[in-house]
């Protein structure tokens, strides 16, 4: 297959693009495009051509997915041909040329079998593939099987696809392994079965836990009721044991109760109050008279403690002058260091002030103060002077540049195209284009009047018209419908008269066949006399009688008239005999008159009958004739037309049949006329579109049609009018640089007003800042941080002179309040003579004193007056104490106090033996088990206190032995349920079947898994031994040649040779050194694997249809010798196929253009 | 009117074949399938008020003697009395061979009918006539039901015999009798068992096979479980099938005809699953999965098919809220281009083509490829050597069909090293 031409009409960035690839009986074509021209676009192009876009492209950046179109043009070797439109899609991408859909397998038979695969993998190569092929040769260590198959496949990877194979067998099976999947599984299902063996449960195994299951609960029933039974005698004895000595207890109770006799029961607080109230009179007795003795001591003391004295009235003007003392020194003492800070910061500012101005002294450095009310205003003045600056160094660049692109723009203009007026080349292809595909309608218009002239001449001969007559039918004397509808008539008038005929001739001839019948029927039914009849018999009776009576009369012998007459006989003996015949005829008769007339009508009807069938007879005939006149007037009706005209009934079709034929005839002609004036209009266009392009470029036509001319005409004009575009834009960009030049000086000018501006703004902020001049901003910041210190250090020196003022006024009224307190006390003399401190101090110590003395006389007012509340009080305590044992008294209904005591004492006896009774009886409830205490009286009835231990005895001992023993058959039982139940659970067998199950589950999968990767790397092995053995001598013969041109005679042949009883490949040079694989440089190596892999490619084109070989850019690591050789080797396999060399580098090109013989080089640039 | 029910074949504790239990797979959804299976069984019993049932033979499995299996039995006929619910058995093949059923003790509602001749119980309250005739053995090739007695008019009658009646395919010919036989009895119900798959096959009399209870490999596809029979005034008023399976089997045919990618073929597979499923009625589904026709990415699928397989069974997870196991993966054979032609071209791939597919009737290569699996052989299991599912690699149609797999496996994986794409 040969691809003669490739269109890449909307695909990756080309537009109606086309590759002619036609030249050359099969031709090496190199597709040069330098990085960009869309090489790599083309390459894809091209398998998408022959395989469809793929879904996912990376063509679509500039068309959309759903435009893109390829086109193309192939051809067999036998010489078939086809044309076709690739679109993007799933189904239904190839069209036709005018854009009927073709059927998704149209390309099958160009394509012969080989798939997308096989044509990528066979019949391409690109660098990558090649380097590829040169590291396998490597890998496999030059194996010749592996070499020769891969060149013969194209594939690669053959050694490591084996390796692959065989590993992934062996992680699933080695003969000896236990950790291959395989091998595990196998252990784990015999694992698992033995397990399954190990957790079956047995019939016997459950019938034997059941039966012993049984037995224990039988043994444990019967256990039960016995030590039931023992508890409840245990129970019993112990009942009795508790409450045989509560009744005894209850007995003596009762007896001490009686004795006690009337008793008054006291309150349970009884005792406690009267032990309270005796203890409170006690108590209030004693403290009246504790409290009477204290206030008479308390009275004394008081009065021997005198008045308050007047230093402790001045207590706090004291405590406020001593706290004062210490601050009033410390002061002091601070004071000369302030003196010295202060005379510290005026000489800083002295110094400082020296620096920035020595103009000024210290008081004159106040008027800097207003400088430091501006610092914010001056630094941003200052900051604003750098934004300027570099507001006005950007205008002036910005106006430079602008000025540069003016300059550029204005050579690039002159190096434009001169402007081409496109319109009238527009105009010619709107025109072109009004009548939409003209040259399709213009075929479809000849289709149209050759298919309606041969419609019409078939028509013509059905019609039986003579040839001659084809051009003048409309002037053919065809019969007119009137005519022929007469002629109709007529013959439909005969028609009717023949069938009317024809039904009564056959009426008459029945008629008589029915009357024949008739008078037959009459006649052999019984011989009807007729009058003839009658007179016969009578001419015989009476020829008798006149026989008689000559033969009586006249005795002649009428013998012979007798027998003549009447046959054989006597004449007298027959004579009777025939008187009686004529008599029986005139019966008859008579007797038959009906019968008679019957059959003279049939006759007489028979008669008539016949005179009718002659007339019919004579009717025909004169119907023949007419008919005859009739068919002799329709031929002369027809006979310039037809000498044998169509038979009467057929006249009306044959008419409108000719006049359909006229009606074609003249489509015919309208037709062609159509088709003639749109062949002149096509020409027209055709002209008018070349004049229109040969005035706008001398532009070469080819002898196409309309649609090619249109096309050509268009591309002519989308390439004028993207010129008339880069020129629109070029004017859009230089008015825009012009606008551009005029807007940066203006901002030149702009900066330029600002900074003056800025100039007077500056000079009102530091005018007189510093001697002289305005200050450059820096150094006006630098000054104003200066005078900030020298202000600061003024404004310290001012506190430091406060503070001082401070020290000195306060000691002055420290003085003045000692001398105001020493005259209240009456001791000025003491504070004379500055001796203010050690005053305060004495009178501080002093005052101490004094409070001491004070405080105490104040304790003992207080203490009196407590004194004499308490005697108050304790008196009414002990009132009320008197009156509480009073009302106790009455309560226990004594006479004397002394009384209480006993009272009390039989109250609590009486109470305490009720409450004995109380609780014997509540121990006997308790220890009855329920009984009421009537019952445990029954009960104890004649017990027997001493044998009960006894019997308590036995009987635990016997308890004891039986709970052990039914413990022990509990514990038996729940072994013997724990292991039913453990019987009973899910089947573990079950489960472990499941496990079988799911293991033989997955060792099927995993052995088919490892038998086909056995099989497949089996089989490889053995076809790649079989490829070599077939293919090694052809391949290696034409390989060799190959490889001695692509290295220049580097190497001379190829040959087998055998390396570890493996047959491998090596190079010979031209002195006999043979080369192993490895000992090749990677390049040649390569170049070994191209070599055969030629050599594969022409044998396949020797054993089927050759497809064209697409090899992509592996000249690169060629070097120039080699390079132009691989050319050479190329273009000799092009003469057996096609080959399309894409590449990206010039010198390859060149190197392609330099190639002569033996096969046509084509170069074709993007 | 009343209802009873009617079951068979149960197997008892007899495992699921051929779940490879893969990473993702749903194991819980098959653990103790035919348990379950017999305890919805019971439940559907009680929850209909059945007047009683009928489990027409094949209980256990005759080879197995796990005791445990034979305790559940009892466990769930225990609940059956519990509702007063009679349960009336006949012995089938495989009950004949198993210890169960000779040593366990039933609760007395649980009626084994005899094994030596043909016994009739009847069911008092309903007029119920049942007469059956157990296995006695394993292998039993006389026409049983022939010696059944003829139905008394005044009752309804059941016929419960374990058969392959004339024959059915897959199933061993045992107490074989036609359907002439049968109703010749004058029985209303003839409750069979035996035979796998549902089936009524008269219906006057009605004589029916429920099938069996829970599907246990993938041969056994579809609903499963047994047959709930309505009786009116002595005649059949209806018989309806009741699923009872825990799991379902499936084949799933999947037609990937013209599927350009991976990502489209795991969709319709996908699909397909989801509607397996969704006609499951929320069970587990073990699905085995049949591709048909020839899709745009068979080498891709070909070169690992192990790898596809995997992807299947990922995808699986996720197609539905119900459990699906896929038990095997059937790749396509066709592929979109003819093979046939590239076999015909006299080139490297050519002939490779055609000396794979001379290599299956070639005794060499067959010898060859014979001494590449001994190993394997030589270590396997019996159980993988015969039977249905058997992987014996010397087999020639194993041997054929890794032929062609690993054609499609060799081809598809030069051509993934030989194309760039």
């Amino acid at each position: 297959m040969k691809i003669l031409e490739l269109r890449l009409t909307a695909f990756g960035p080309f537009t109606d693009r086309v590759v002619n690839l036609s030249a050359g009986s099969h031709g090496l074509h190199v597709i040069f495009g330098p990085n960009e021209a869309g090489k790599s676009s083309a390459l894809r192009a091209l398998h998408a051509l022959l395989y469809g876009i793929p879904g996912q492209t990376s063509d679509a950046f500039l068309h959309p997915y759903e435009s893109l179109r390829l086109g193309g043009h192939l051809r067999l070797s036998a010489g078939d041909e086809i044309e076709f439109i690739r679109r993007k899609g799933n189904k239904g991408t190839l069209r036709a040329l005018d854009g009927t859909r073709l059927d998704d397998r149209a390309l099958d038979r160009f394509l012969c079998g080989v798939g997308h695969d096989q044509f990528e993998m066979f019949w391409g190569i690109d660098h990558a593939k090649l380097v590829q092929g040169g590291k396998d040769i490597l890998e496999g260590h030059g194996d010749l099987g592996e070499s020769l198959f891969a060149a013969g496949t194209g594939a690669s990877h053959l050694g490591s696809l084996r390796r692959e194979l065989d590993e992934e067998a062996e992680t699933l099976f080695a003969p000896r392994g236990q950790k291959r999947l395989i091998n595990q599984g196998i252990g784990l299902l015999r694992d698992i079965k033995g397990a399954q063996r190990d957790v079956l449960v047995s019939a016997d195994e459950w019938t034997r836990h059941d039966r012993t299951l049984r037995e224990l609960e039988a043994r444990i029933g019967q256990l039960t009721e016995r030590l039931q039974r023992l508890i409840r005698e245990k129970s019993r004895l112990a009942r009795l044991k508790r409450v045989l000595p509560l009744f005894a207890e209850r007995d003596e109770v009762r007896r001490r109760l009686a004795d006690l006799g009337d008793v008054v029961l006291l309150a349970p607080d009884f005792s406690k109050r009267r032990q309270d109230a005796e203890t409170a009179l006690h108590a209030a007795q004693q403290n009246l008279e504790r409290a009477v003795r204290d206030l008479q001591e308390q009275e004394g003391l008081v009065a021997t403690l005198g008045p308050t004295p007047t230093l402790a009235v001045e207590s706090d003007a004291v405590t406020d002058l001593h706290q004062r003392l210490g601050s009033h020194r410390k002061a002091f003492s601070d004071r000369p260091a302030l003196v010295g800070q202060r005379d510290e910061q005026r000489t800083l500012a002295r110094r400082l002030l020296g620096e920035l101005r020595p103009d000024l002294d210290i008081a004159g450095a106040e008027t800097l103060r207003r400088y430091l009310g501006r610092r914010a205003r001056i630094q941003k003045l200052a900051s604003e002077r750098g934004r300027l600056d570099e507001r006005s160094d950007t205008a002036v660049r910005r106006h430079r540049d602008a000025q540069e692109q003016a300059g550029a723009l204005a050579r690039e203009l002159s190096s434009l195209p001169p402007a081409r007026g496109p319109e009238k080349l527009v105009g010619a292809i709107e025109e072109a284009r009004r009548r939409g595909d003209a040259e399709a309608e213009r075929e479809k218009l000849a289709q149209a009047a050759y298919r309606d002239a041969a419609q019409r001449d078939a028509a013509i001969e059905k019609l039986q018209i003579p040839a001659a007559m084809i051009d003048k039918l409309e002037h053919l004397r065809v019969p007119t419908v009137t005519a022929i509808t007469r002629f109709e008539r007529a013959a439909q008038a005969l028609d009717e008269e023949a069938r009317a005929a024809k039904s009564e001739h056959q009426r008459i001839t029945k008629t008589m066949r029915e009357v024949d019948a008739t008078i037959e029927a009459l006649r052999t039914k019984k011989a009807v006399p007729t009058e003839e009849d009658l007179a016969a018999a009578r001419a015989r009776r009476d020829g008798a009688f006149g026989l008689l009576r000559d033969q009586w009369e006249k005795a002649r012998d009428v013998a012979a008239q007798a027998l003549e007459l009447l046959g054989h006989g006597k004449l007298i003996d027959l004579y009777p005999g025939a008187v009686t015949a004529a008599d029986g005829v005139a019966d008859r008769l008579r007797s038959e008159a009906d019968r008679v007339a019957e059959l003279a009508q049939a006759q007489e009807e028979r008669g008539r009958l016949a005179r009718d069938l002659e007339e019919a007879d004579a009717a025909a005939l004169r119907h023949q004739a007419a008919v005859g006149e009739l068919a002799a007037e329709w031929r002369d009706a027809w006979k310039s037309v037809l000498v044998v005209p169509p038979p009467i009934h057929d006249g009306r079709v044959w008419c409108q049949d000719f006049a359909r034929v006229l009606e074609r005839s003249e489509a015919v002609i309208e037709a062609r006329q159509q088709h003639d004036e749109l062949d002149r209009w096509i020409e027209e266009q055709v002209k008018s579109l070349r004049a229109a392009s040969t005035s706008l470029e001398a532009t070469e036509h080819p002898a196409h049609g309309l649609s090619m001319t249109v096309a050509t005409a268009q591309r002519l004009r989308q390439r004028i009018e993207g010129e008339e575009r880069v020129r629109v834009e070029h004017a859009r960009k230089t008015l825009e640089t012009n606008q551009e030049i005029h807007d940066a000086e203006a901002a030149v000018r702009a900066a330029q007003t600002d900074l003056e501006a800025w100039q007077r703004t500056w000079h009102e902020a530091v005018g007189g800042l510093l001697h002289g001049d305005d200050p450059l901003p820096d150094d006006a910041l630098v000054a104003l941080d200066g005078f900030e210190k020298v202000l600061r250090a003024i404004d310290d020196a001012a506190d430091f002179e406060v503070r001082i003022a401070g020290i000195d006024r306060d000691a002055e009224t420290f003085r003045a309040d000692v001398r105001a307190l020493a005259g209240r006390l009456g001791e000025t003399a003491a504070v004379e003579g500055g001796s203010e401190d050690a005053w305060v101090e004495g009178l501080h110590r002093r005052l101490a004193a004094v409070l001491q003395e004070d405080e105490r006389r104040r304790l003992a007012r207080t203490r009196f007056e407590r004194l004499r509340t308490d005697v108050v009080r304790d008196d009414a305590a002990n009132e009320a104490a008197r009156l509480t044992i009073s009302a106790l008294r009455e309560e226990a209904a004594c006479g004397a106090d002394g009384d209480l005591v006993g009272a009390e004492q039989r109250s609590a006896d009486k109470r305490r033996y009720q409450a004995d009774f109380d609780r014997i009886e509540k121990d006997l409830v308790r220890s009855g088990d329920g009984a009421s205490i009537e019952e445990l009286e029954g009960e104890s009835v004649g017990a027997d206190r001493d044998a009960i231990e006894v019997r308590l005895g036995a009987n635990g001992t016997e308890l004891l032995e039986v709970d052990r023993i039914l413990v022990e058959a509990r514990d038996a039982r729940a072994t013997a349920q724990a292991e039913l139940r453990r019987l009973q659970g899910p089947s573990v067998a079950s489960e472990r079947a499941e496990d079988i199950q799911a293991t033989l589950a997955r060792l099927r999968g995993d052995v088919i898994r490892y038998a086909r990767l056995r099989v497949a790397s089996t089989l490889l092995a053995r076809r790649i031994d079989d490829y070599r053995r077939k293919n090694q001598a052809p391949l290696l013969l034409r390989a060799s040649t190959l490889f001695r041109e692509v290295t220049v005679h580097s190497f001379e042949r190829l040959e087998a040779d055998v390396e570890d009883d493996r047959p491998i490949l090596v190079g010979v040079r031209p002195n006999g050194a043979r080369v192993p694989s490895h000992g090749m440089s990677g390049g040649t190596r390569d170049q070994l694997f191209f070599a055969l892999r030629l050599a594969a490619v022409e044998a396949s084109c020797t054993a089927g249809e050759p497809m064209p070989f697409v090899v992509d850019d592996i000249l690169v690591q060629f070097d120039d010798d080699r390079g132009a050789a691989a050319l050479r080797v190329l273009a000799d396999v092009a003469s057996r196929t096609q080959v399309v060399l894409f590449t990206h580098h010039q010198q390859v090109r060149a190197g392609a253009e330099a190639v002569t013989a033996p096969a046509m080089v084509i170069v074709h640039a993007l | 009117m009343f209802r009873f029910l009617h079951a068979a074949d149960i197997h008892l504790d007899s495992p699921l074949v051929g779940l490879d239990r893969y990473e993702s797979a749903p194991v819980a959804a098959a653990r103790g399938a035919t348990r379950r299976a017999f305890e919805n069984l019971v439940h559907l019993a009680i929850d209909e008020e059945v007047a009683f049932v009928v489990l027409a033979g094949d209980l256990y499995d005759g080879d197995w003697k796990d005791y445990r299996t034979g305790l559940f039995f009892v466990e769930q006929m225990t609940k059956l009395r519990e509702a007063d619910i009679p349960v009336f058995i006949v012995a089938g093949n495989h009950d004949a061979a198993s210890q169960l059923t000779k040593n366990l003790r039933s609760p007395d509602n649980v009626h084994f009918l005899s094994a030596r001749k043909p016994e009739t119980r009847l069911v008092e309250a309903f007029d119920v006539a049942i007469h059956g005739q157990g296995f006695a053995s394993r292998a039993v090739t006389e026409d049983l039901a022939a010696a059944y007695p003829v139905g008394d008019p005044g009752l309804f009658h059941v016929g419960l015999l374990h058969t392959s009646l004339e024959g059915r395919e897959a199933h061993a010919t045992y107490a074989p009798t036609s359907t002439q036989v049968l109703a010749q009895k004058g029985y209303q119900y003839w409750a069979l068992g035996h035979v796998h798959k549902r089936e009524i096959v008269s219906k006057d009399p009605w004589i029916v096979f429920p099938g069996n209870l829970q599907g246990r490999h993938a041969r056994e596809v579809g609903p499963k479980g047994c047959t709930l029979v309505t009786v009116n005034n002595r005649a059949v008023a209806g018989v309806e099938e009741r699923s009872v399976d825990v799991l379902r089997w499936a084949v799933c045919r999947v037609d990937v005809d013209g599927a350009a990618t991976t990502g489209e073929v795991l969709d319709r597979i996908s699909r397909a699953l989801t509607a397996e499923a969704n006609r499951a009625d929320g069970r587990a589904v073990a699905a085995r999965v049949e591709l048909t026709g020839s899709a745009a990415c068979h080498e891709e699928i070909s070169a690992n098919p192990d790898h596809w397989m995997q992807e299947i069974r990922a995808l699986a997870v996720g197609v539905s809220t119900v459990d699906v196991w896929i038990e095997k993966v059937h790749f396509a054979r066709d592929r979109p281009i003819d093979l046939a032609v590239l076999a015909a071209r006299d080139d490297a791939l050519g002939s490779f083509l055609r000396e794979v597919a001379a290599a299956a009737n070639s005794p060499d290569e067959i010898a060859m490829l014979r001494e590449a699996l001994a190993d394997v052989r030589v270590a396997l299991p019996a159980e993988l050597l015969s039977g249905d599912d058997a992987v014996d690699p010397h087999a020639p149609e194993l041997l054929t069909r890794l032929i062609v797999e690993a054609r499609d496996l060799l081809l598809a994986r030069i051509v993934r090293e030989g194309t760039a794409r």
